[in-house]
C-alpha cells in the first residue's frame, strides 16, 4: 500500500499527514509535487490541508488547475481513494470532484478548535473503523468552510447518502450553535457517489495519537489505508 | 446586499464576439465558481478600456 501526498504550494499539513501515515501506521509515502502528471502508483492520494497557490481568487480554485489535478481526477475515475482534507476538500470542491462550494464562515472569522462530528456513514473505506452514528472530536482550522449548494442538490446529496460527517453536540444533536461555520445542514464532510473520493474540514491528521490527546483522526487514517491494501489487492 | 470581484482584462483580439467568447470560457473556467456566484462581461474598445482603468494594471 503506497500512499501520495500533494504538495502545493503553500500546503501546510502535508508533513503532518505524511507523519501519521509512514510513522504512526507505518506505510510507504511519497510526496507527489503540483507539477507531477502522475499519482506515481498510489493507492490512496492524500490532499492536504494548507493555502495552495495563497488561496488567491478562492480556496482551492487555482490549485484544482494544476498538472497533479488532472493525474488526482484520472485516479478517482478508476477506483482509488482519494481524501481531501481541509483545503483538500476545498480543492475537490473547485476541481469538480466533489459538488457543492465553500463559502466565508459565517461569522466571518478564521476558526481553530476542536468540533464534534457525527459519522453518518461508516460503510466507507474511509470510516469502516467507525459506528454508524458514532460522534468523535477532530480540530478545525479554516475561514472558508460554510459548505453550499442549491436546495435541490443538497436534497440529492442527502438522498444519495453522501454526507458523511456532520457537525453536531457533545451528545450527537444538530444545532446551529453546534455548526461553527454555518454550513448547509451541517455538513462537514461528503463522499462523491462511487464512494472513494472524500472531502472533509476537519483534521483527522490532527487527531491521531493519545500523546497529543485525540486519536479520533486514527481511526480513520488507518481505516483508509485497511481498504486501500484491500483495493491494491483486488486490482 | 452584494459584494464581488471587478477584474479589468486586456486581450489580444478586437473581435467582440472572441472577446466575449473568451472571456465567458475564464469565467467559466476559473474566475467564478458558479455554484455560488454570478458574473457578468461588459467590453469596452481599448481607448476606453485603458482610460477607464483604476491605474492602468498594464503600463
Amino acid at each position: 500500500m503506497k500512499s501520495g501526498i500533494v504538495v502545493f504550494p503553500g500546503s501546510n499539513c502535508d508533513h503532518d499527514v505524511y507523519h501519521v501515515l509512514k510513522h504512526v501506521l507505518g506505510q510507504e509515502v511519497v510526496f507527489l509535487w503540483h507539477q507531477e502528471e502522475t499519482v506515481k502508483g498510489c493507492d490512496l492520494v492524500v490532499l492536504p490541508g494548507g493555502f495552495a497557490y495563497g488561496d488567491y481568487l478562492r480556496a482551492g480554485a487555482l490549485a484544482a488547475l494544476s498538472p497533479v489535478m488532472a493525474a488526482v481526477k484520472k485516479h478517482a475515475e478508476a477506483g482509488g481513494l482519494v481524501l481531501g482534507i481541509c483545503n483538500g476538500f476545498q480543492v475537490l470542491l473547485e476541481a469538480g470532484l466533489l459538488p457543492g462550494a465553500m463559502r466565508r464562515n459565517k461569522d466571518l472569522r478564521f476558526l481553530c478548535r476542536d468540533v464534534y462530528l457525527k459519522v453518518e456513514r461508516s460503510d466507507l473505506p474511509f470510516t469502516r473503523r467507525f459506528k454508524p452514528g458514532q460522534v468523535v472530536r477532530m480540530p478545525i482550522a479554516h475561514g472558508e468552510g460554510n459548505y453550499e449548494d442549491g436546495p435541490a442538490a443538497l436534497d440529492q446529496l442527502e438522498a444519495a447518502g453522501q454526507v458523511v460527517f456532520r457537525y453536531v453536540a457533545p451528545d450527537g444533536t444538530r444545532s446551529e450553535e453546534w455548526n461553527p461555520n454555518g454550513s448547509a445542514r451541517a455538513i462537514a464532510g461528503i463522499v462523491n457517489a462511487r464512494g472513494n473520493v472524500l472531502g472533509m474540514m476537519p483534521h483527522p491528521e490532527r487527531c491521531a495519537e493519545m500523546v497529543l490527546g485525540n486519536a479520533d483522526g486514527l481511526e480513520l487514517l488507518a481505516g483508509v489505508v485497511e481498504s486501500a491494501v484491500a483495493v491494491g489487492a483486488a486490482r | 446586499m452584494r459584494a464581488g470581484k471587478s477584474f479589468d482584462i486586456r486581450l489580444a483580439t478586437d473581435d467582440p464576439a472572441e472577446a466575449e467568447r473568451l472571456l465567458r470560457a475564464i469565467c467559466e473556467k476559473l474566475l467564478a465558481n458558479t455554484v455560488v456566484e454570478e458574473y457578468a462581461v461588459e467590453l469596452a474598445p481599448p481607448a476606453a478600456a485603458a482610460s477607464a482603468a483604476v491605474g492602468d494594471p498594464f503600463p
